[in-house]
């Protein structure tokens, strides 16, 4: 059987769960989320290697879209381009093919 | 303190009442009963509260608290744009993702198209496309970039690169061909062709040979494409897309040549869209600096010899939101410089209900003219094959 003081711990905390709850029901957005989107953004790194076989370094946004747009999955392994350790492989139907870092493929799966 | 002992003692802690010296624990516990039934009680009703707001959270979060809008009167396929709220009207210029994960948000913002991405098989694509229109009192606009080697139907079925295409009469199969077989999957918008003249990124998204090589084939390929009832859109304005750029340095500004412009100005007639990139521009078309889908001087340009639909590229751009201190900055933005349908591929229905409920505070505040927005939506109910009044 619970004390007193550790039913007042858990009430206290269902009661912080339900503030939180409500504070996210009416949209209040915490900053430090923001921020943690904005270093992974910095570390992201996509490359795509193209139809005559040229690798391209990517911005990440657009390397995310068509990735979405054009693969159905991507297959984790190594892949090294330049100082770049790369761990995911995107596949497309006509030989396109994206490249992406660990950092990268998180950003990607949360944009799109 | 003589009240606080009493109060104590009231719900049964001897402790606190014993001990002078734990004066300061009296007074913290004084509002937190001590009795076991009452705090039961207590943790059963937050947690119930709990219970409630989160499934409440998660219906928000998918977007399934986002009010259904007033059915639509429709008279012999005639719509009244007076009878449409101002949100239905920017509803219809706002092509979404469609992940049928979110059919139930985007239906019942009545959105005005949705955009499929890469799926296995076509009856997928015929089942997400049939369960979008299934009584959509408008139709969904549902596009697609099939373009050659960029083809997101890859998985079952192949398509020549434009970039293998030398002949007008090719050009035109393909497009019969495509416009044919994406008709049969319930698609109405292809975002084809492109007609930039240098792809250095892909190497195989644009028709071979200089400008007036390319704008012959793709007039070809926008005539067999259309001549399926599919809507062909030339991209993407004003050109220089496709050119390799250092993917840290946005601001880059590209030099636009007469060139570049000339296959818009032969499509003019017969292409039913265009599509406007994130490129900053100078020279035969000048964006003043800013990406071209938010330029209105870039779109105004594109406006004096084009009576058709334009389209923003997909607005979820690091370069294009970093131009603005806020994403609500550079939703108004995107309305005010003139485009009639904007790509936001946002998965959150939430979002996206917030970007019509901005635009349509500003169109009541005045800053984008409510005529600009009934403009728009004319030209897409008649696409949609409407009647306007």
């Amino acid at each position: 059987m619970a004390s007193p003081k550790a039913w007042a711990v858990i009430n206290v905390s269902l009661g912080v769960v339900a503030l939180f709850l409500v504070l996210n029901l009416m949209e209040v957005k915490l900053p430090a989320l923001g921020k943690s989107v904005e270093m992974l953004e910095s570390e992201s790194f996509c490359v795509m290697k193209n139809w005559p076989g040229e690798f391209i370094e990517r911005e990440i946004r657009p390397c995310c879209l068509e990735k979405a747009q054009l693969t159905l999955g991507c297959k984790k392994g190594t892949w090294y381009y330049q100082d770049q350790t790369l761990q995911w492989q995107c596949l497309t139907g006509n030989g396109i093919e994206y490249y992406l870092n660990g950092a990268g493929n998180s950003y990607c799966k949360k944009v799109w | 303190m003589e009240r606080e002992i009493v109060t104590a003692k009231k719900f049964g802690d001897p402790g606190m009442v014993r001990k002078r010296s734990m004066k300061r624990k009296v007074k913290l516990f004084k509002a937190i009963p001590a009795n076991n039934t009452l705090q039961k009680e207590i943790f059963f009703i937050l947690a119930a509260v709990v219970l409630v707001l989160g499934t409440l959270n998660i219906a928000q979060a998918r977007g399934l608290l986002i009010p259904q809008q007033p059915q639509l009167v429709i008279i012999d396929n005639t719509i009244d744009l007076s009878s449409m709220t101002l949100e239905q009207k920017i509803a219809q210029m706002v092509v979404v993702h469609g992940g049928i994960w979110n059919l139930e948000p985007w239906k019942n913002m009545q959105l005005g198209g949705i955009h499929l991405f890469a799926l296995e098989r076509e009856e997928l694509y015929i089942d997400t496309i049939g369960q979008f229109q299934n009584e959509a009192r408008i139709p969904f606009f549902v596009s697609i970039d099939l373009e050659g080697c960029w083809n997101p139907l890859a998985n079952f079925r192949e398509s020549v690169s434009v970039s293998e295409i030398t002949e007008v009469g090719q050009a035109f199969q393909k497009g019969s061909e495509e416009g044919e077989y994406l008709k049969r999957l319930g698609f109405t918008i292809n975002f084809a062709p492109v007609v930039d003249l240098d792809d250095q990124i892909w190497g195989c998204r644009s028709f071979p040979g200089d400008e007036t090589k390319v704008a012959s084939l793709a007039e070809a390929y926008v005539l067999g494409l259309q001549n399926e009832e599919m809507i062909s859109t030339a991209k993407h304005y004003p050109g220089k897309t496709l050119v390799v750029r250092d993917p840290h340095k946005y601001l880059v500004v590209a030099e636009i040549a007469d060139q570049d412009i000339y296959p818009y100005q032969e499509l003019a007639d017969n292409v039913k869209s265009v599509m406007v990139s994130h490129v900053i521009v100078s020279g035969a078309v000048d964006s003043e600096g800013l990406p071209s889908v938010v330029s209105s001087t870039a779109i105004s340009a594109l406006k004096k010899n084009f009576a058709g639909l334009i389209i923003s590229d997909e607005i979820n751009m690091l370069g294009l939101k970093n131009f603005y201190s806020s994403q609500d900055e550079m939703y108004l933005a995107v309305f005010k410089a003139g485009n009639d349908l904007v790509l936001n591929f946002n998965e959150d229905p939430n979002e996206i209900k917030h970007m019509i409920e901005v635009v349509a505070e500003a169109v009541e505040g005045g800053e984008i003219p409510e005529e600009q927005i009934d403009g728009s939506v004319r030209k897409i109910l008649e696409l949609k094959g409407f009647t306007v009044s």
